[in-house]
């Protein structure tokens, strides 16, 4: 059984449409983290996903959300979600928590430019 | 081995047969040697390899294949078998290009930069990763031995044949026994494991042993997923959660007349092992002496022995590191990466190794490009099971703040008003989590 299935690259295509106008809005949030800390780089920031979305952001036959392909306003308004507890969650709310806006831009750059497709096997 | 016996062996060296690929240090990309197999030195070779292919990577292992310690607890519930937990290295070899040595490390020269191998070969690096995991210390408890533990009173943390010997002692319990699980004091691997099989084991006696009778004598009187597992405990099995614990607890919380399966027996309760009593099979602890059918003792623990024996570690047993980049912070050169260094306030779980594999690679591109390494970043999740279809958790993102390795503030565990839903959801994550996680790491 693969939930990945059901919401391949193109159906996000769909929900930016939806969510635009909300990503814009959640990024006015205030950033949690001092803003004077230093940002690590993107891919930095986007490696530790890999332990359950898969490295690179690519995952095949699995509960978890694929990351790898997605595109930023989907990516930035998920965690948003997760992060301002608009969306509920089991334990991404908490870890969206730890994040400031620049932090999910800058991860969601990096996954964004992955391959969706599996290029790891 | 003692450190001064290990260190002589350095010496050997000069005779030593130098491996083809131990050679030309730099001169076709950099050479990096990591020591160890596991879940921290199988994500570096393999992010290493994936940030730059031109940097070359040897894994030294003694073993062929790799028994991830991971969800090992499963087997002693025969909800997996041994087997499954076994791990295949032909991905990193053949995707990654990464060279296995099947050998052990027995001298090392931090000046020179090689290591000598049990095989007799010799290996240079330019930057030595040693990811050895724990040791555990059998022998800090009195009246128990490595050989009792193999025989008899299994600890079953590092997983094996005494995982599969505690799995036919749960199996072979008489009726209404009493199965111990002695928690080892703290800095321990996987915070969250002895609570967890305390629980899929009450969960196993349920269906196959209603009367017995699941101790866990503990060292602390709290532990990271206490007021999560608790709930679960009281929904599940009938415990009753002590009064501390009970502060925003859900209205479905129970006091029962007859506890059930498991009892937590803390500190403060005289929890605390004093020594084993192996031939009546009894335990000495703080609050008395407590026999027992079957009995688990997860000793204390420290680094593999291998990063005592090169001098990594401080009075603590473990690997004093830069969080930057890993660097030991006693030899140059070498990183030390997993549950044998002390990374502040990261827990010791796979997860986290991982992380630190990925920081450390990173750290090791940068310094061999000639770069200062960036900002780290890290994450830790550690899904547990109260039973096979209740799964809670600990999660946090870490980053450096003031050199030390520190948890972002905030809630870090499984709500207490969790709905059934995300419960059942927990669990689901955490069965799809051995895989991708195992996949992150090894393919």
């Amino acid at each position: 059984m693969s939930i990945n299935h059901l919401l391949p690259n193109r159906h996000w295509l769909m929900l930016l449409a939806l969510t635009s106008t909300l990503v814009s809005s959640g990024l006015q949030a205030e950033t949690p983290i001092g803003a004077d800390a230093a940002i690590a780089a993107p891919e930095t920031l986007a490696h530790p996903c890999a332990g359950c979305h898969g490295t690179n952001g690519w995952i095949d036959d699995s509960a978890f959300m694929p990351l790898a392909g997605m595109p930023e306003s989907i990516f930035i308004e998920t965690m948003l979600d997760f992060r301002e507890e608009r969306r509920a969650s089991t334990l991404m709310g908490m870890v969206a928590q730890g994040y400031s806006d620049a932090e999910i831009q800058a991860m969601a750059r990096f996954f964004v430019n992955q391959p969706s497709e599996g290029t790891s096997r | 081995m003692k450190r001064r016996e290990f260190l002589s062996l350095a010496g050997a060296l000069a005779a030593g047969t130098m491996l083809p690929l131990g050679g030309a240090r730099g001169a076709t990309g950099a050479h990096v040697v990591i020591l160890g197999g596991g879940v921290g030195g199988a994500t570096a070779a393999k992010y290493l390899r994936l940030m730059d292919p031109a940097i070359r990577v040897t894994i030294v292992e003694k073993e062929r294949r790799y028994l991830r310690p991971y969800g090992s607890s499963e087997v002693i519930t025969g909800h997996v078998g041994l087997s499954d937990l076994e791990i295949d290295y032909t991905p990193l070899q053949s995707k990654y290009g990464v060279t296995f040595v099947f050998d052990e490390a027995v001298g090392f020269d931090p000046i020179a930069q090689r290591l000598a191998l049990k095989g007799g070969e010799s290996l240079s690096y330019d930057r030595l990763i040693v990811s050895p995991g724990i040791q555990l210390l059998y022998d800090q408890i009195e009246g128990h031995s490595e050989a009792l533990a193999k025989a008899r009173f299994p600890a079953a943390w590092i997983p094996g044949s005494q995982t599969q010997l505690l799995r036919n002692q749960l199996e072979s319990m008489p009726q209404g026994g009493t199965f111990a699980i002695v928690a080892p004091p703290n800095p321990f691997r996987c915070p969250p494991g002895p609570y967890e099989r305390g629980a899929l084991v009450a969960e196993w006696c349920q269906r196959h042993n209603p009367r017995a009778k699941i101790l866990i004598l503990d060292p602390r009187n709290s532990f990271v997923t206490d007021q999560s597992m608790m709930l679960g405990w009281n929904r599940l099995y009938g415990f009753n959660i002590p009064l501390e614990f009970m502060a925003d607890m859900p209205d479905d919380v129970q006091t029962h007349a007859n506890p059930g399966l498991i009892e937590w027996i803390r500190q403060q309760d005289g929890g605390t092992l004093i020594s084993l009593d192996a031939g009546s099979k009894a335990l000495e602890t703080e609050g008395g002496r407590v026999s027992a059918d079957v009995i688990n003792i997860i000793p204390p623990m420290r680094a593999g022995a291998i990063a005592e024996a090169m001098g990594l570690t401080d009075a603590s047993g473990f690997c004093p590191i830069d969080p930057m980049t890993f660097e030991s912070r006693l030899q140059p050169k070498v990183h030390v990466i997993g549950d044998a260094c002390i990374a502040d306030q990261m827990p010791k779980s796979g997860y986290a190794a991982n992380n630190q594999a990925k920081v450390t690679a990173r750290a090791l591109v940068d310094l061999f490009a000639g770069r200062e390494p960036g900002p780290p970043s890290w994450q830790n999740t550690c899904y547990a099971l109260a039973g096979s279809e209740y799964g809670l958790f600990v999660a946090a993102v870490y980053r450096l703040q003031d050199g030390r390795i520190t948890a972002h503030p905030g809630v870090r565990f499984q709500s207490l008003d969790a709905t059934p839903a995300q419960i059942r959801l927990g669990a689901v994550y955490q069965q799809n989590w051995l895989a991708s996680f195992t996949e992150d790491c090894f393919a």
